[in-house]
């Protein structure tokens, strides 16, 4: 790579490009990938700005892509019936959206900029074309995107196990209420 | 850094958010840009073939530009290196190839009246059995006999005369230099105005519309860098396969194969009858003109095997009927340039009208919201 050059070569380098490289290695969906790969997928993300309070998606927007927050904040929010519930809130360096990397299906939750925020954006099309073009990617990333499902399974069981073991301990006839009604 | 997702169901309900401020160009600016685009090709429309060939170029070479431009090179430096690099190619080629098309399109034309009256006397020979053996096929035959000469004329007038190609080479000049330096520029600054137009989106549609956008892109995309490698090959095979069976005119015949064989079954029917054609005139035995025949057999056969399927691959048909009307269309529109480019502008608008119709049906298909599903909320996840 470039950035091992002597230093009579600086005109010729993109620091933004290198720049970009660094936050994709530091993201948890691509750590691991070898540098060469993530300056292969760096050239293939598009940049956007969001101003406070714009929607990067909306819940039930088909997923096509991966979102990487440059500056700014970015808050997920789902509709729980009752309004609008806070999920998780997204900084500099960090990723989401990393489903639509898998699947079609529509995205669970709504994402919107808190703040002046810059997002990389990189679509499944463009990174089904990397996998295809070296199966390291692939494998790399889908092992990064089980062990992130992973995480939210067992954060997902944690209260359901606490209430599971709630009802355990309650009078038999509570048992027998249906989850969905409790 | 994102906030424990553990944690998340603690949080109180957010607020909803605030309307975002109008920061996209409004109808009437995008109204005054289209109007002020046409109003400047109109003006400028002698500059629509360099421009429209410089932009096909700059898409066909995209790729390169951005695999160089991954080993974190500026955008600039990256496409100026990769046109030195095809500079170096063409200057090589001129060297090493040009010699021998000039010396095959000279001695072609010096040849022509000689292979012009071997035709002729073929055909006028031809038509005579014909008439002696079928009479009634006479209505169908020229009535008066043809001087001597009349098929050299006939090609004369059909290929113009040189002034005439005097007066295009000026224009031809015109096109081949500026191509390049529009291609340069289309090449260093079209991601930067991707960019752009995507910024200039509204937000709340920006990742279906450029998703679709880029399939798009990927499909025909491939398809056109495909079908340019895949006449590559087959024209350079061609010329191999031509050359070792001791046809005559290998490259100008070879040169004619890539030209023609984006045509689906009329380019390989082309292909063998132009070679056929000129072996016969130039006197070789009917063997020769089989091994011709088997050359372009095999090679239609590697194609359709190997070379069409690692090219092009299998991502886009179109109906025999429709390749068949289309290639029609094109070459009573603008000839054999129009019968070449039809098959592909076809496929290129049947593609694109695919996938919008497949987007706004899974935009039309119901969403369940995951917060209903009894009581499990799962932690975020999109």
């Amino acid at each position: 790579m470039l950035e091992r050059l002597p230093g009579w070569l600086n005109w010729a380098r993109d620091t933004e490009h290198v720049r970009r490289v660094g936050i994709l290695s530091r993201t948890p969906v691509f750590a691991g990938l070898p540098r060469r790969l993530l300056t292969r997928l760096a050239v293939q993300l598009f940049e956007k700005a969001y101003a406070p309070g714009e929607v990067v998606f909306s819940e039930g927007d088909p997923g096509k892509g991966l979102f990487v927050v440059l500056d700014g904040e970015v808050e997920v929010v789902r509709d729980t019936g009752q309004g609008p519930q806070r999920i998780v809130t997204f900084g500099p360096g960090t990723a989401f959206g990393e489903l639509a990397l898998i699947d079609d299906l529509p995205r669970s939750a709504s994402a919107l900029a808190t703040m002046p925020t810059r997002l990389l954006i990189l679509y499944r099309t463009h990174f089904e074309d990397l996998v295809a073009g070296d199966r390291t990617i692939g494998l790399v990333v889908a092992k990064n995107l089980l062990r992130l499902l992973a995480g939210y399974v067992r954060a997902a069981n944690v209260p359901r196990a606490k209430t599971e073991a709630a009802v355990a301990s309650a009078p038999a006839a509570d048992a027998s209420t249906p989850p969905a009604a409790r | 850094m994102a906030t424990d997702p553990a944690s998340s169901l603690a949080l109180p309900p957010a607020p909803p958010p605030a309307p975002p401020p109008a920061r996209g160009a409004s109808p009437l600016a995008w109204l005054a840009v289209t109007a002020a685009v046409v109003g400047l090709g109109f003006l400028l429309r002698g500059l629509v073939i360099p421009i429209a060939l410089a932009a096909l170029l700059a898409y066909f070479l995209n790729p390169l530009a951005a695999r160089i431009q991954s080993l974190g090179i500026r955008r600039t430096v990256a496409v100026s290196a990769l046109f030195a690099g095809i500079g170096l190619i063409v200057v090589l080629l001129a060297t090493v190839v040009a010699p021998r098309f000039r010396a095959e399109g000279a001695a072609l034309i010096s040849n022509l009246p000689s292979l012009a009256r071997t035709l002729e006397i073929g055909i006028d020979g031809l038509q005579t059995e014909l008439a002696r053996a079928y009479p009634q096929t006479q209505r169908f035959l020229p009535k008066e006999a043809r001087h001597e000469g009349w098929l050299f004329e006939f090609i004369e007038e059909r290929l113009g005369d040189a002034s005439e190609l005097l007066a295009h080479f000026g224009l031809i000049a015109f096109i081949v230099a500026l191509t390049p330096i529009f291609a340069f520029f289309f090449l260093r600054d079209g991601g930067a105005i991707v960019n752009y137009l995507i910024d200039r989106l509204r937000p709340a549609h920006i990742e279906t519309t450029v998703a679709v956008w880029c399939e798009i892109d990927r499909i025909i995309g491939r398809y056109l860098r495909g079908l340019a490698l895949d006449a590559l090959v087959i024209g350079a095979l061609t010329t191999v396969g031509l050359w070792l069976v001791g046809a005559p005119y290998p490259w100008l015949l070879g040169a004619f194969t890539t030209l023609v064989n984006p045509l689906p079954y009329l380019g390989t029917i082309l292909s063998v009858g132009v070679a056929a054609i000129v072996s016969i005139a130039n006197g070789q035995p009917l063997g020769q003109i089989g091994w011709i025949v088997a050359v372009y057999v095999v090679i239609r056969v590697l194609d359709d095997l190997v070379v069409a399927a690692v090219t092009i691959g299998g991502s886009v048909h179109m109906h025999p009927m429709l390749v068949l009307v289309s290639i029609l269309v094109g070459e009573q529109t603008l000839g054999l340039l129009g019968m070449v480019a039809a098959v592909p502008v076809v496929t290129v608008v049947k593609e694109t009208a695919r996938l919008l119709l497949e987007h706004r049906r899974n935009l039309a298909r119901p969403h369940v919201p995951t917060a209903g599903r009894a009581g499990r909320i799962p932690q975020y996840v999109c």
